[in-house]
This record gives structure tokens, sequence and C-alpha cells, in this order.
């Protein structure tokens, strides 16, 4: 576009007047402003953010085992049933306690058994006394099982396991850290230790609870052969108990 | 602006000295000189700041600088509830081209120098009345130095209609010059 003379005077008289520019305030802002954005992107950047990742992944570990450590360690016991498997010839006195355990079944059942077993010793006299009721429950056809099946030198926990019905419900308490460990005494106990401690009895003149003992034995070892000195002596001596 | 992108602030402090003044010019006669001009300066100066990651050399800088002012301006236009004149019918008609008949200047007689300041202010006030898009146009061609196409591309519009744009503002102002005379 050709511009005429008049143009270039306009255009000229246009450039002459008017605002010469801003203010040295609004220069000194924008230069400002321009040099703090170039300051600020060449700034480096903090070291945290970069570890910020990995730190986080290492405590969300760490947090995570110590916590199932915690667990782990809280967990209750799992009811199992104490080392029974033990022959009649084993050593039964360096066999240990149990610890005491949440009734289950298998407890149940052992100490039902047990409490059958058990009723010679002095300190057991009471948990026999509860456990008498319940040998009636005692179902014979299994019983009859038993006596044919289980060999002299079965083992105990066999025997509780398989033909020990459940007890009565009174005879089902909540087993104290006491009773069990007698429970796990008397289930060291061979037969010939358990009518070793009714001849003691005996001799002590214990003659009721030495045939409580013996009543339990019959009924925990059926198929035991119970000396006829046994027998007679107490026969002999509740008579003469009697007779008085 | 290359340099300055990539971190030389010495370099935008050259941009921003060469193209200061026009810039400040174009804005202020396009919104008056006032506080809103220097507002509005400064808002360009800093979206052009903030946008350095944006710009690439495939035009000029007064071009993308000018395209900024253009659409910073329309936003306060907008916000402002001031729509831009459109050319009317007659304005883009060259047939009605009436600045043919102004007369120019016969001379520059040394009784007019004196006179000519008042006759440069009264030449910005003729461009404050001008249409917006006529005003527009005769600034970007004069302050910003931008050529047909770039306006055009600018105010995506034809180049035939900034030629003509440009050409019936500077016949107004012809006009009003000749009222002066």
């Amino acid at each position: 576009m050709a511009i005429k003379p008049t143009d270039q005077e306009i255009l000229a008289l246009y450039q002459e007047a008017g605002p010469s520019g801003p203010s040295d305030e609004l220069d000194r802002n924008i230069l400002t402003a321009a040099r703090a954005v170039v300051k600020s992107d060449s700034t480096p950047a903090p070291w945290w953010p970069r570890w910020r990742l990995p730190l986080q992944a290492v405590a969300t570990i760490c947090l995570f085992a110590m916590v199932s450590i915690m667990l782990e360690h809280r967990e209750p016991m799992t009811p199992a049933i104490p080392p029974l498997a033990m022959n009649d010839s084993g050593p039964a006195t360096d066999q240990q306690p149990p610890p005491p355990a949440v009734p289950g079944p298998a407890t149940v059942v052992a100490e039902s058994r047990v409490r059958m077993a058990d009723q010679a010793p002095k300190q057991m006299r009471s948990e026999a006394r509860m456990a008498a009721p319940a040998a009636p429950a005692h179902s014979p056809a299994s019983s009859e099982a038993v006596l044919s099946s289980a060999p002299a030198g079965r083992s105990v926990a066999a025997e509780s396991a398989v033909t020990v019905p459940m007890a009565t419900p009174e005879a089902v308490a909540v087993p104290s850290a006491k009773a069990t460990a007698r429970i796990a005494a008397d289930q060291a106990r061979s037969p010939k230790d358990w009518l070793d401690s009714i001849q003691t009895l005996i001799k002590q003149n214990r003659l009721q609870e030495a045939q409580k003992s013996l009543d339990a034995f019959v009924q925990a070892y059926p198929g035991e052969a119970v000396p006829d000195e046994l027998r007679t002596k107490l026969r002999t001596t509740e008579d003469g108990a009697s007779g008085r | 602006m290359l340099a300055y992108k990539n971190g030389d602030a010495a370099a935008f402090e050259v941009l921003y000295g060469r193209w200061r003044r026009p810039l400040f010019r174009y804005v202020a006669h396009q919104c008056g000189h006032d506080g809103a001009s220097d507002e509005l300066f400064q808002d360009i100066w800093l979206r052009v700041v903030n946008a350095r990651q944006q710009y690439e050399a495939a035009a000029k800088f007064s071009t993308w600088l000018f395209r900024i002012a253009h659409n910073r301006l329309v936003d306060h236009w907008r916000s402002s509830h001031r729509a831009p004149v459109i050319d009317n019918a007659l304005a883009d008609d060259e047939d009605a081209d009436f600045t043919a008949s102004i007369p120019s200047p016969e001379d520059d007689r040394p009784d007019r120098l004196a006179e000519r300041k008042a006759m440069a202010e009264h030449i910005v006030a003729a461009v404050h009345s001008l249409p917006d898009v006529q005003r527009e146009t005769f600034l970007l061609s004069q302050d910003g130095n931008m050529s047909l196409e770039e306006i055009a591309s600018l105010m995506n519009v034809g180049r035939e209609t900034v030629k003509s744009r440009l050409r019936y503002a500077l016949g107004k102002l012809r006009q009003e010059l000749s009222k002066w005379r």
C-alpha cells in the first residue's frame, strides 16, 4: 500500500504525539517479575522431593513388618493334643506337662479320659469324683471294640481318641493350669505305677481312696489284670472296717 | 526470546526495551491512557513471561507479542461489556472512499510548525475516534510494525480486509487533519 505524502505526515504526527512509554515503576515491576521467574527456574529443586517416594515405600514396608510380627506374637495358642503317644514301657517321669490351652474337643476327650483313669492319687480325688458319673456314659459297644482291638501296650492317646466318649457337661469344666498339669502326669503313668499307687494307699490305710482308684483303674484298663492279692486286701480290709 | 526461554534474563531486558514503547502506545490508544492501560500493559508482559516455554520461533517476536496483546484486549473489552465496533458496510466499501477528496497539505510552512504539536494531539484524538477494528489495524501497522499479512492472521480476517481498514483509517485521519487546517 503506497503511502501518500499526506499519509506520511499523518504518521509522523502520530508518532510524535501520544504516550511515550510506560512509567519507570511499571518497567521495574515487569523486569523484576521476569528476572524472578528465570531465577526460580534455575534454582535447583530441594533434595527431599526426590526421596519422598522411596522413603514412603520403606516406611510402609517397615510398618507392615512390625504389625505382622506383633500380630504373630499375639496369636492365641492353637489347641493341640499333648504328646500322648507313649507306650507303657516308655519313660513316664520325664514328660513335661503341656502348656495351658483353650479346651478344644481333643483336650476335653483327653481330660475326661484321664479323670476316669486316674482316681488313685490323693491330689486327684476330687476330680475322680466328678468323673465318676461320666463313666456310665461310656458305650459298651465301643468298650468292646477297644477291648478287642487295643493291645496291651497301646498308647493312651490312641485309646483316648478312639474309645473315650465326650464327658458329661459337668465333667467338661474349663481346666485350670493345675488340672492340666495333673492330666499330663496321670497320662504318663503306666498301669503298673497306678497299681503301685493303690498298693501304697492301702498301706497308708486310705482304703476308700484305694477302692475308688481301683474302680477307676478297672474302668480305664478293663483288660488289665488286677492282682488278686490287691483285691483280697481291699475286700478284707473293707470287711473288717464294715464289721467293726 | 529463545535466549530468555533458556534462562537468559538479560535477553528479556533487550526485548522489553525494544518493544515497550510500541506496545504501550498500542494499548494506550486502544483503551485510553489511564490506569487500565498500565494494568493491561503489565499483564501482557507477564503473559509473555509465563508463556515463554510455549514460544517457538515460527514467527517474529513482535507478531507473537501483539497477538498476546490483542487477545488480552479482547478479554478486557469482553469483561468491560464493551463490544468492539464492527466494520459497517460503508467502511469496507471501496467505492465510498471519500478520503480521496481530502486535499493534501499545501506545504510545510514555518508558521505551522508551532502548531505541529497541537496537530499531533489532534491526530491521536482522531485515532481514538476510529472504529475499533480500523484503529487496531492502524495501531498494529504503526506501533507493531506488522505487515498486512501478519495483521490479517492476527485479526483472523483477509489481507484485503486489512488493507481496506487501513486505508479507511488513514482517510479519516486525513479528514481530521484537513479540518484542523
